[in-house]
Formats: C-alpha cells, structure tokens, sequence
C-alpha cells in the first residue's frame, strides 16, 4: 500500500533521588496517601520550589548517555493548565530551554542497528494521583513534586517492534547509570506514544496513546494503532489528532480528548526559580563519575567467558549482577559462580521472598564454597545443601560441610573400606557387572553415591569399584 | 528614632513590654473603630511574645532592638496557625501550617495582629478587600492607598511600631505617601519572599512601613538575606545603620521629567520642589536626567503583572480552600485581572503582549542603568494626587494610573523609599520618592534620614490622635 507507520515516544522517567524535585519531601514510593507531602508540594499560597541539585545531576547523566547537547544554561517554565492534582494550577517544567537536546541511541533490530535520534531531555515536576473507586474520585497528593525527565525522541520508528527494543535498551541504560528503576508497573517510567501514517513521503496527522503500564500493552496499543489508523485512510477519511487511552482489561483504545496544543498551556518563565548555571567543572566531575554503559559492562562479561544469555540475566538484575561482580572480584570463577547466583540463590531469595539486594550472605562465602568445590572438597550436589544452610545460619561453608559431614573423602583407602562394605551387600550386582551387564555398575555406583552423600569423587569411586570388582573376580 | 526610644524605654525598664503591648491592644480597640485597619488582632500572641522579652529584661539578658518592639502584618503574610486571609473570602477561615520568612525573623516582636488590604493585593485604595474598607486616619472620608491599606494606615494611626507590606507595583509606597509614613520596596531578591502570597513573582517584594527612615532601616536589617526556602533571594548582609548619619554633601539626585507630568497635582508639585530645594541647602547636586521608556510601565505592568497573578492564584483551584468555587470565593478585582492575565498568555498574544512588554521592561531597565550613571539617587512624587474619596469608584486602568510613579522600581527591580514631604491644602500628607542602584538601599537612607532630620513632616500626627501619648518622643 505504500504506507509506513511513523512513530515516537514521549517517555516520562521519575529519579532517584533522596527527596522532591523542589522540597524536602523523601522521594519514596508506596506510602499511604498524603501522608508524604508539605506545604510546597501541596503548592499551599506562599510556597516556592527550590531545586534539588539531585535532580540535574540525574538529567545530565542521562543526557550523557543518550549522547546529547547540554544547554549549560537551560531554565525552568510554566506549564498552566486545570486539573484536580495539579495543586499548583501549573507544572514547573522546562519548555523553552531544556536541559539538553539532540541525542541518539543506536538500537539492533532484526541483526541490523538502527539510530533513534532524541529530540530533547527536560526536567519537570510530576503531579499528584487522581484515584477512581467506587464512583468516587480521590486525590493522592505523594507524587505531587516528584523529579521526572520527559525524554522525547523524533519520530524515527516504524514498527513496534523498534519501540521496544528502544525502551529496553533505554531502561537498562538508566536502570545502571542509577538514574531511575523504570518500574512501568510502578509508574516510575511512563510511555506515551504518537503514531501516524505516512505515505509517499508526507505524514499524516498524529495521535498520541497514554496509559501504558506494561510492554506488552505498549506493543499491543501500536499494533492497534497502526491498524485503526489503515483502515480510516484506506476509507478515504481523515486522521483526528486526538489522545487516546489504553484499556489495558478490554486491549482497546478509546478517545480521552482532543489533542491539546502547546498554546493551551500559556507558556511562560518561571520566575521563582533562577536558571541553571551548569560550569565546566561540574559537567566534568559528572562525566567522570558516570557508571559504565550496558554495552561496556555486557562486553566485560563476555569477556569472562559467560554466554549472552548468561550475560542479559545479569544485566536484567542489577543488584545480582553487582553481588556477582564482587564474587568474581574474589575468586575468579565466572561460571561456576554465576551458576550459584542464578540457580540456587535466586531459587532460595525466591522462597524467602527476597530480592537480589537482600541476600542474607556477603559475596566472599559464596567464593569460598566455590573454593572448595573447584578444589574438589565438596561434592557439586552438597554444595547446594551448604549453600541452603548458609542463607539460614550464614556461617562459613567449610564449617557447615564439616557439621553436616559432607567434606569430601579423599583418603583412599577409607574408600576402599567403604566401596568393599558396599560390594559384599550387593553380591548379585557384583556378579552381573563381572557377566557383562554395565547397568549393575551404574546401580552399585548410585548405591555408593547415596551411602557416601556425595562425599566422594565420583570418578575416583567409579575407577575403585571396577579395580575391586576386578581383583574379586580374579579370584581372592 | 522611633524605635530606638521604645527599645530604651524597654532596656530602662520605663515600661514593661506587656505594659507596652497592652497599650497598643487599648488603642486598637478604640481608635480602629474609626480606621478599621486590622483584620485579626492577636492578643493572646502578643502578650505571650511581650512576657517572654520581660523575662529576659528582668534576666539582665541583652535585648536586641527590634525585641518587644509591637507590630502587625499585612494579611498576605502568612503566620503559622493564625488566619492569613489575603482579605479574600475565599480564603477567609484559612489557617497556614507555616510561617512566611519574614515573619520568623521577627518572632521576638509581639504581633498585634493583621491587617487590611486590596483582595490579594490587587488595588491601589484598599477597597477590593473582601471584609472592609480602611479609612485613611488623616480624613476618614478618603481611602489609605492600597494595597497595603491597612500597613500603612494602622502605623500612621500609631497603633503597631512598625508594619511589613508586599509591594508589587507600588502597593507599599503609594499607601505610605497618602497616610504620610515611610515605606520601602526593597531592591528585589533582599527580602525573602517565601510565605507571601505570591502576586508576581518577578515584582513582589515584602517591605518595611515606619514612621521614619530610621526605623526602616533598623527593619530591613532584620529582614533581609538569603533564604534556603527563596531561590530567588539574595546572599546580603549590609548594616544600612551604619551610613545613615553621615552627611549627603555631594550626592546627586536626578530628576526625571518623564516623572512631573501634567496630571501632577499643584499641591504634590510644590510640595516636590520644596523637598528638592531642601536637599540641595543640605549639599545635594539635582540633575536632570531622562527616562523615556517609563511613560509605557502602566500598560506593560498590567500585562506582565495581571499575567503572573492569574498563574499564581490558579491553586485557588476551587476543591481545597473554603467551601466555594472561584466565581463565589474571588472578588471582580481580582477576576478582572485574573482574566486580562490569561488573555495576554494565550496563543498569539505571549508574543503580541507578554514578550514584547518583557522588552519593554528591559529597555526601563537600561533607562535606569544610564541614569545611575550620572546621579546616586532619582527622586520624583511618590504619587500624581495626594489621597482621594472612599467609593469614588474610578474605572480600574485609571485606577492604575496611581502607581504610574511607583511602578517602574519594580519592573527595573530597584529599590525605592517613599517618605513623607508635605500636605497639600486640605491636609492630607505627600510622599517624597527615592529611588536607586540595586543594593544601594544605604543611600536613600542617607537621604531620607537627612531630610528628616531638617524637616517635621514625618512627626506630623492626625487629629485621631489628639490626647494619644506619642512612644516615639
């Protein structure tokens, strides 16, 4: 047909940063309604913002990493518009002179790299919840003054498949560069989405999708999108430029108004807050400090040694991957050690309920157990049991393999002494494996490897019994 | 001078500061009937304020000057757990959980209460108060000014020391000059403005309203400097005491033509000159100097001014405060310009309107920097007439017209004193205007003081006041 889905995001992202945008108030998220407020987020006559140095530091992080231009004196205006939780009457945000514009991030789809350009990073405030229940509408004014970045990007995709591949690139960037957690669940990044169709070169109207939650909403609204869009322009009628929500139980779209413009909104300075002087100094202390990119930290693991799936689920857990790093810091094991991470420790977390920033064992027990397996003391299969009982007693592996009595046997003769004991019980077992059939040795061997509780090398034992086996049969 | 007697009187232990308190609660009790200038009178504050500054006196413990020193607030300032009103009905049960800066800074200074103004500040007589009408005490027919009515009529009425007012276009300076007191707007950025109802945040400022230039000067060093709540407040810390004696010999005045227009009323513009030849017999140099842009600061007063208030009282949104939607709360002053505000930021008109008075505002600016050049100090009327008829019910652009000579130090951000300087034949006061540099509040001191000191007007009292023991002597 010659059409071509035109598509770019809107992308709000809320900082972490010790409290507010413009007061003192803890950014937390999750406390009771109202209760974590004061008189300047609640925008009471009187009050004035101050700005949180956080903040800034935080949007020209991100700024960084989306390879962007750094206004060094970028300033703040108002945004002026009616609405129950917006206490003010008007967000504080920066219209006229962003913090930073003309970026890009270069994204792999299909095997091929594509770049994003950004159109513009800005600083605003976020605004109080409005909270439907029961045919009643309440106000939670906690997220009122929480410092966003709005992140917008030029309209460079056409699928939506580009789109997410974008916000996963984009959410871990900043979930490493400690600039945000991106909860989408949690709101702590929001997407908005403005598609229109184009065709033979010009662009149709836009319109812009609010209410995405989840990415899987988001690639379901746009394939919507893309659809109704089609059918309207292959009816011959005309694209509206309206706002539309998501209804994520019923997977539709319905209009929520008609687009605003910019005009609505009575842009002007915000006086009361001066304009942020960014000096050299500052912008190099920042860049020197910047955490590694996700590239940079996936190309060390790789290095390791670890497979690329091994390396994203690192990379999707932050926490897990910083334990990891200071395992590996220890005794460099890569494999093993990621293997105890991503099995069973996350398997025991999960039990308790626990999350990869609240495991119960510093980084070097977990090294030391390593130690000892690859040292061959402990058996694989009691490593696991050690690893469980240190989450509950955290004490040092060696010592609970010694309680517990699952340090390796490595005295030889001790093992003879046990495989003999075992051989003389099973008699007919013997005496097949020395007819011929192999399976007798494999069940003499689970036999030995339960009796012993994994306590002896494997190998070694199976070499043992076939040398003992023999001499029987040669006839003692 | 006024101040300072009190304060011995206090460190003497001549009057208890409760003895003190008390006399100015007797007086507000019969001498408001007639000026009707407080709001809320706080006497329970008040009195326990004045006990804790005799517990310190009988301590022996040093008092500082402005402590037990009785005062009020124009009721736009907030007081932690005390109705802060704004004289509108829409905030009229209103209760702040917080203090504005400014008030804390005088937390030793009992508060005798609240006073009058123009609905959220917006007025230039004090009559678009949402509860009553502020008579000027010289001729209880004419209005006080506005909007810091009630500031300016309570300290000429003698019933607080000293009062802070909010000057945005003229609204402590213009009050001050028709109830003969002084007032100071203060060089923007000195004065925290954090806790006064913003009006327009590029404009307002809270300033002092005394019976003399002495006793600003001791006010504005207890009120200025940086505030971590006011980011747009200023890292100051001068002493203005400390010049305020010495001798004006050499100092230059300019004088604008542009500030003697026609519409100046022959009594002001005598009393004007009169003031100018008294300087120059104190050894000060008159200029002539020109400011041709001032001539457009009413009209792009009201644009820019009318456009930041309609953005600053958006939060009144009609769900949080009082029981009624903004049509019922807000009074026509106020909804006028809440409306003319909107309409100058919207669409085509931020750059037809908005953008081009921001231009305009620069080009005052520059005048005023030019003119500093040549002179330390400008000095014009402080108003074109002196106090007019209550209920005279002007048309509001005229109405405006009474901050022409008062308007300009705000859009430059200067600071600007008016002081009393004469009366005209019906004996109500005039006010003298001093203008200049940013942060050279330390010169109009001089200024004043000097004239002051050679001249009585601001000793002047109303006839209200007849049998009224004066402190200030």
């Amino acid at each position: 047909m010659g059409y071509k889905p035109v598509i770019g995001l809107e992308i709000h992202v809320e900082l972490l940063t010790n409290t507010k945008a413009f007061c003192g108030c803890p950014n937390t998220y999750g406390l009771n309604p109202n209760t974590n407020v004061c008189p300047t987020c609640l925008g009471l006559p009187g009050t004035l913002p101050v700005l949180n140095e956080k903040v800034v530091e935080q949007a020209i992080k991100a700024s960084l990493y989306l390879n962007c231009t750094i206004d060094q004196n970028s300033s703040f205006d108002r945004k002026n518009y009616t609405y129950p939780d917006l206490v003010k009457g008007y967000q504080i945000t920066q219209y006229y002179h962003p913090i930073a514009c003309g970026g890009y991030l270069d994204i792999m789809v299909d095997g091929r790299e594509k770049r994003i350009s950004i159109n513009r990073i800005h600083i605003e405030e976020d605004v109080g919840k409005t909270v439907y229940k029961d045919g009643d509408i309440f106000l939670d004014f906690n997220r009122s003054g929480v410092p966003l970045i709005e992140i917008v990007t030029e309209p460079n995709f056409t699928s939506s498949k580009e789109v997410i591949q974008f916000l996963k690139q984009l959410r871990e960037i900043l979930i490493h560069g400690g600039i945000s957690d991106c909860k989408l669940e949690q709101g702590s990044m929001r997407v908005d989405v403005n598609t229109s169709i184009s065709l033979e070169g010009l662009t149709g109207k836009k319109t812009e999708i609010k209410n995405l939650n989840s990415f899987k909403n988001i690639e379901m609204a746009i394939h919507e999108e893309i659809k109704r869009q089609m059918a309207l322009l292959n009816e011959g009628k005309s694209i509206k430029e309206q706002t539309l929500k998501w209804d994520d139980k019923l997977n539709k779209l319905s209009v929520m108004r008609d687009k605003a413009s910019s005009d609505e909104y009575m842009y002007f300075p915000e006086y009361d807050l001066p304009p942020i002087h960014i000096d050299h100094y500052y912008l190099q202390r920042i860049k020197e400090a910047l955490p590694k990119k996700p590239s940079e930290i996936k190309g060390e693991l790789r290095e390791m040694g670890l497979r690329d799936e091994q390396v994203q689920a690192l990379m999707n857990d932050k926490e897990l991957l910083k334990y990891y790093k200071e395992c590996i810091s220890i005794y460099n094991m890569p494999e093993r050690i990621f293997n105890y991470l991503k099995g069973d420790v996350t398997h025991l977390l999960k039990e308790r309920n626990l999350d990869s920033g609240q495991i119960p064992i510093e980084p070097y027990r977990i090294s030391e157990l390593s130690k000892l397996v690859e040292g061959e003391k402990v058996h694989p299969v009691a490593a696991k049991r050690i690893l469980r009982e240190m989450f509950e007693t955290k004490e040092p592996p060696k010592i609970i393999a010694e309680k517990l009595n699952l340090l390796g046997i490595d005295d030889s003769s001790a093992i003879k002494t046990t495989i003999e004991q075992i051989l003389q019980n099973h008699p007919q077992a013997v005496k097949d494996y020395i007819k011929g059939k192999h399976k007798a040795l494999g069940f003499i061997m689970g036999v030995i490897m339960e009796h012993t509780r994994g306590r002896i090398n494997p190998q070694m034992a199976r070499e043992i019994t076939i040398q003992l086996i023999k001499s029987k049969d040669k006839g003692i | 001078m006024y101040i300072r007697k009190i304060h011995n009187l206090i460190t003497k232990k001549t009057i208890s500061c409760v003895e003190l308190t008390k006399i100015y609660l007797e007086r507000i009790n019969s001498i408001d009937n007639g000026v009707q200038s407080f709001l809320e009178v706080t006497k329970e504050q008040a009195l326990m304020v004045a006990k804790k500054v005799d517990e310190r006196v009988a301590n022996k413990e040093e008092i500082g000057i402005l402590e037990g020193i009785p005062i009020n607030l124009k009721d736009n300032i907030c007081t932690k757990d005390i109705k802060t009103t704004a004289a509108s009905k829409m905030l009229e049960n209103y209760i702040p959980p917080f203090s504005a800066t400014a008030y804390d800074m005088l937390s030793k200074s009992p508060l005798l209460g609240k006073v009058n103004l123009d609905e959220f500040a917006m007025g230039t007589s004090t009559e678009t108060s949402a509860f009553k009408k502020t008579k000027n005490p010289w001729d209880l027919t004419k209005v006080p000014g506005g909007s810091s009515g009630g500031s300016v009529a309570s300290i000429a009425a003698e019933l607080s020391v000293f009062s802070l007012g909010s000057d945005t276009g003229g609204s402590i300076r213009q009050p001050a000059a028709f109830c003969g007191v002084v007032g100071l707007k203060p060089t923007y950025g000195i004065v925290s403005r954090f806790g006064t109802f913003a009006l327009a945040s590029s404009l307002d400022q809270v300033g002092p309203v005394t019976k003399t230039v002495e006793d600003c000067a001791i006010v504005l060093n207890a009120i200025q400097g940086k505030d971590p709540k006011d980011a747009t407040s200023v890292d100051i810390n001068t002493n203005y005491l400390d010049s305020i004696q010495e001798d004006i010999k050499g100092l230059r005045i300019g004088i604008p033509k542009e500030m003697l227009p026609k519409e100046t009323e022959a009594d002001v513009y005598r009393s004007f000159q009169n003031a100018m030849e008294k300087l120059e017999e104190l050894g000060v140099k008159l200029v002539e100097i020109d400011l041709p842009h001032i001539q457009y600061g009413v009209n792009i007063y009201s644009i820019l001014a009318y456009a930041e208030a309609a953005s600053n009282l958006a939060r009144l949104d009609g769900i949080r405060y009082g029981d009624m939607s903004r049509s019922e709360g807000l009074g026509d002053e106020v909804k006028r310009r809440i409306m003319l505000g909107t309409y100058f930021l919207k669409g085509e008109n931020y750059r037809k309107y908005y953008l081009r008075a921001q231009r305009i505002k620069q080009l005052i600016t520059q005048d005023f920097n030019r003119a500093f050049e040549k002179c330390h100090c400008i000095a014009s009327p402080t108003t074109l007439s002196t106090a007019f008829d209550i209920g005279k019910k002007l048309e509001p652009h005229i109405m405006q017209l009474n901050d022409l000579l008062t308007i300009p130090a705000n859009l430059a951000g200067i600071p600007a004193l008016s002081l009393p300087c004469g009366f005209d034949k019906n004996g109500l006061p005039i006010g003298l205007q001093l203008m200049g540099n940013s942060f050279s509040e330390d010169v109009l001191f001089r200024i004043g003081h000097s004239f002051q000191m050679h001249t009585d007007y601001h000793l002047k009292r109303p006839n209200i006041l007849k049998g009224v023991v004066d402190y200030g002597i």
